[in-house]
């Protein structure tokens, strides 16, 4: 049924093409104009555009300071569970070991069992989330997350604070850079989802006003790992 | 989008004239303005005989052969002369720039003589400022302010050139006029087809007018003024919106 | 009186609506030329984005059929719609097959456009809008009347007393508290949903994903919690590659909110990959029709170019002034006045193409350049060759032409009218306060000046021998 369908639509669209008219069309799609760039580090640079769009900044100098960091932001929030990926995953070793010693435990984002409301119910009162990003993107202060095992889009959007560790090795210029980089094209399909995530949720429907976190989180922070120039 | 480069490279001397029919039978005082400047900035102006109307009103309306009528006939009247063709209309030579070649798709013969007659068509101001590369060709002192009209700034591209010889008088004045590039609200038939919605877009316009001080509001459009004028007029006030050529032609430099 | 000229006078009477256009447009417009202008090379970007839309669509079938294959190896259903009809019918199976009783669904204008949850609502299933806007549209019962902000005409107040009836906040509730409280209502539901529904804003054809640009977060909700995922795609919605796909998320994100890039661009490339993983089990992914293709076969052809940004609808003195619902249709605005006529034939939508001064705000605000003027020019012969003018202006204009081709006739017709003119009543200073039959709609807000005794042409004849 569906056959027949795909076929009429795919036929319409040939035989409306013969008489289309569409302006600008050419031959080949030019390279796009290349963005000139950055005279500033490219840290300098997310660091403002995060904050042009209500994130925090946490820069440390390296991973030891950020699992120091999280540990003493958490417990002064009273915090005492994270909804995170698989540490393993994280990249930032005794993590576990110093949450724990603050009776701060990581539970794992995945939706395994069979009750998949029970699940869900389950993580939803986990105060805070924690994930790490694959990349970051200077000029607009994003960054960027991918699903896959052990990396789940939970700990992203459950609970209301998300914490995102991110490297000053993985920023690049702006979402073109990116998109350009090697790889990126080649692993896309590993991934169910990626999302560049650009600032806390918000929402203007309301008389045009501006409200931090809708549905998604309304804090977002980045610790950012590198040495401070 | 501008029409193309006057035919002549030097500096044009004589100009055929593009009356249009609003200034024809509605402003004829202003079209003579227009001949009374021009000729103060050396130019002979020749105006072809049996001018009517470039279609635009039957072409808005998607009346394409009446349309097409109207400008053969227009093409008659002017594909016989040469020169730079001068009009005080931004729509009027919008739609010859733009649309003429068009109307004749599929006639080659009427389409080669709408190609040629468009790369002739200059309007007024655009005329004055860029082909003769004046500033100040007369006026009286005042407090003005400009409203471009859409065909003129967005479809010809001309913008500039009528607030150039406003500001080049001397002891003028030339007030930013608030949401300059808002429509008018007259669009051709659109006025009588959707009058609420029109009125609505010209008292928007006039509150603007009244805010910025201006004495005299300038326009390069007769049917902006038309309208502009036409709802002053409704509600008892004086119309101040002139056109751009009454307004050169009122003092010699 | 037109259908559109009774609901715009009605808008321009309400003053609830009036405040809200004054306060928002103005605040969209400001946010684009910021957001554009702190692009690099953004005029450039918008010419290049163009030459993508153009190229794309030139080539559809191909992209099409590469994004199906890439699609379909990341574990995507995907299925073709020919109408409205079909693409319903297609959601409803695919949630009878799978035992869906509730449905959330993220913000998609093709869906209104398909009719889909009047659909679901008679496949008795549950369906809620997450999306802030249209949630609120959904609870009043009411149509969104703009593409990226749907409830632009609703005041602060309105939405108060709304939430107050339904969600029993405070009645002088703030911002904050109303939106605390839709959160926690839709939290609930996007927890026990068993089917998300969304629209896409692009679908890549290199990678086989769906493309989905949101603030709210509302968008991934309703994309990971629910075991299945439905997406709606109109067929004019596929780019090529990655690259080019960000050229279009940069300009969307500029000309749509005035941000460098909205909160959350998601790129869905199949369902969840492992067991364990979250995200939905099953995505179907729907190629939707309903007249795409007769849009694409000609003239009309350059309004597909569209990425429903809603810049148009921004600096339209028309819509800034009568908002989205005097269109009484899905899409309002310039887009909305070229694309329902393009769907659908001018039929239902000969008004429409009417409804605009020609102005050209819209081609200038447009990302892409659409040229909206030119094709409204087209509908509006199409509309005269279908028989959809006035008897009044079909003849006046015929009688017009024919006497503009002879000069002696125009002449004597303008003198005539010159005479005529003076005997007509209500007069003022010589201008005309009342004219007859059609034209008394100018003349209800306006004055008519006098015709001239003499013509400027036989003015200058007479005079011809006095200048050199």
């Amino acid at each position: 049924m569906n056959e027949t369908a795909r076929a009429v639509v795919l036929e319409r669209i040939r035989q409306a093409l013969s008489r289309a008219y569409l302006p600008a069309a050419s031959r080949l799609t030019p390279p796009p104009p290349s963005a000139p760039p950055f005279a500033e580090p490219l840290a300098a640079v997310f660091a403002r555009a995060l904050a042009a769009v209500y994130g925090q900044l946490h820069p440390v100098p390296d991973a030891d300071a950020a699992v120091a960091f999280l540990r003493e932001a958490w417990v002064a929030r009273g915090v005492r569970q994270v909804l995170s990926w698989e540490p393993a995953c994280l990249e930032l070793p005794g993590l576990e070991p110093a949450l724990a010693a603050a009776g701060i435990v990581l539970v794992p984002a995945r939706l395994g069992g069979p009750d998949r409301r029970a699940e869900l119910n389950r993580l939803e009162p986990i105060p805070v989330g924690l994930t790490a990003a694959v990349a970051g993107l200077a000029r607009t202060g994003s960054i960027v997350l991918a699903a896959d095992r052990a990396r789940g889009r939970l700990a992203s959007l459950l609970p209301p604070v998300h914490y995102a560790v991110l490297r000053t090795e993985q920023l690049y210029p702006d979402l073109a850079a990116w998109l350009a980089a090697p790889g990126v094209r080649r692993e896309w399909a590993r991934h169910s989802s990626t999302i560049i995530v650009t600032g806390p949720s918000r929402t203007a429907d309301i008389a045009q006003t501006l409200t931090l976190g809708a549905h998604g989180p309304r804090e977002l922070h980045v610790v950012l790992i590198g040495p401070s120039d | 989008m501008r029409s193309s480069a006057s035919a002549t490279a030097t500096r044009p001397t004589v100009v055929q004239f593009f009356i249009t029919c609003l200034l024809d039978h509605l402003y004829p005082d202003i079209a003579e303005a227009c001949v009374t400047v021009l000729e103060r900035a050396g130019v002979r102006v020749e105006v072809p005989p049996g001018q009517t109307c470039c279609g635009q009103p039957a072409f808005n309306g998607g009346f394409l052969a009446e349309a097409r009528q109207m400008a053969r006939h227009f093409l008659a009247v002017f594909a016989e002369t040469t020169g730079p063709i001068v009009t005080p209309s931004g729509s009027c030579a919008s739609m010859v720039v733009h649309h003429y070649p068009g109307l004749f798709a599929g006639e080659p013969a009427h389409q080669a003589r709408a190609e040629a007659v468009a790369r002739r068509i200059r309007e007024f101001g655009q005329f004055l400022v860029e082909d003769l590369e004046l500033r100040y060709v007369g006026g009286r002192p005042g407090r003005y302010t400009y409203h471009p009209g859409c065909h003129l700034s967005r479809e010809l591209g001309v913008r500039g050139c009528a607030e150039t010889l406003l500001a080049g008088i001397p002891g003028a004045e030339l007030r930013p006029l608030p949401e300059a590039e808002a429509c008018c609200g007259f669009g051709g038939l659109f006025a009588v087809k959707l009058p609420t919605v029109s009125a609505a877009m010209m008292q928007r316009k006039l509150e603007n007018i009244a805010a910025s001080g201006a004495e005299t509001c300038v326009v390069c459009d007769a049917s902006c003024m038309t309208h502009l004028n036409g709802g002053l007029v409704r509600q008892g006030r004086a119309p101040m919106v002139r056109h751009l050529a009454e307004i050169l032609a009122e003092v010699g430099p | 009186m037109s259908g559109f000229e009774q609901r715009a006078a009605q808008a321009l009477h309400d003053v609830g609506l009036q405040q809200a256009l004054r306060r928002t447009m103005d605040h969209f417009v400001n946010g684009r030329l910021r957001a554009i202008a702190a692009l690099p090379h953004g005029e450039a970007l918008r010419d290049h984005a163009r030459v993508i839309r153009a190229n794309t669509l030139a080539r559809l079938d191909e992209h099409w059929l590469t994004f199906e294959r890439n699609a379909q190896a990341n574990g995507s259903r995907v299925h073709w719609a020919r109408d409205a009809a079909e693409a319903c019918d297609l959601v409803v199976a695919i949630a009878r097959e799978r035992g869906v009783r509730r449905i959330v669904k993220s913000k998609s204008m093709l869906s209104e456009e398909i009719a889909l949850n009047k659909a679901l609502e008679a496949g008795g299933l549950e369906v809620l809008e997450t999306d802030l806007g249209e949630y609120i549209v959904q609870l009043s019962r009411d149509h969104p009347s703009h593409i990226v902000a749907p409830i632009v005409h609703k005041r602060l107040e309105d939405v108060a007393a709304l939430f107050h009836e339904h969600l029993g906040t405070p009645p002088t509730a703030d911002i904050p508290t109303l939106t605390a409280a839709a959160r926690a209502a839709l939290r609930r539901s996007f927890l026990q949903a068993d089917m998300g529904i969304t629209g896409a804003n692009f679908a890549v054809a290199e990678t086989g994903s769906i493309v989905l640009v949101t603030n709210e977060g509302n968008g991934r909700f309703v994309t990971t919690t629910p075991r299945i995922h439905v997406a709606l795609v109109g067929i004019e919605r596929v780019v090529p590659t990655l690259a080019e796909v960000g050229t279009l998320l940069q300009l969307l994100a500029a000309s749509a909110t005035g941000q460098p890039l909205s909160t959350y661009t998601t790129f869905i490339t199949g369902p969840r990959r492992h067991p364990d993983e979250d995200g939905p089990e099953e995505v179907h992914i729907i190629l939707v029709d309903n007249g795409r293709t007769q849009a694409l076969a000609g003239d009309l052809a350059e309004i597909l170019y569209c990425i429903r940004c809603g810049a148009c609808l921004n600096v339209c003195p028309v819509y800034r002034n009568v908002g989205g619902h005097a269109y009484g249709a899905v899409y309002p605005g310039p887009i909305g006045i070229v694309v329902n006529p393009a769907l659908d034939g001018l039929g239902p939508w000969h008004e429409l193409p009417q409804a605009s001064s020609l102005c050209g705000a819209c081609t200038e605000a447009c990302p892409v350049r659409i040229d909206i003027p030119r094709m409204l020019l087209r509908l509006r012969a199409a509309s005269v060759e279908q028989g959809y003018a006035a008897g009044w202006l079909r003849w006046g204009l015929r009688l017009y032409a024919w006497a503009a081709v002879h000069p002696r006739l125009f002449r004597l017709g303008g003198w005539l009218a010159a005479r005529a003119q003076r005997l007509l009543p209500g007069k003022r200073n010589g201008w005309n306060l009342w004219l007859p039959g059609p034209l008394a709609g100018w003349t209800a807000t306006r004055g008519f000046p006098p015709l001239a005794g003499e013509s400027f042409s036989a003015r200058w004849q007479r005079r011809r021998g006095r200048r050199p």
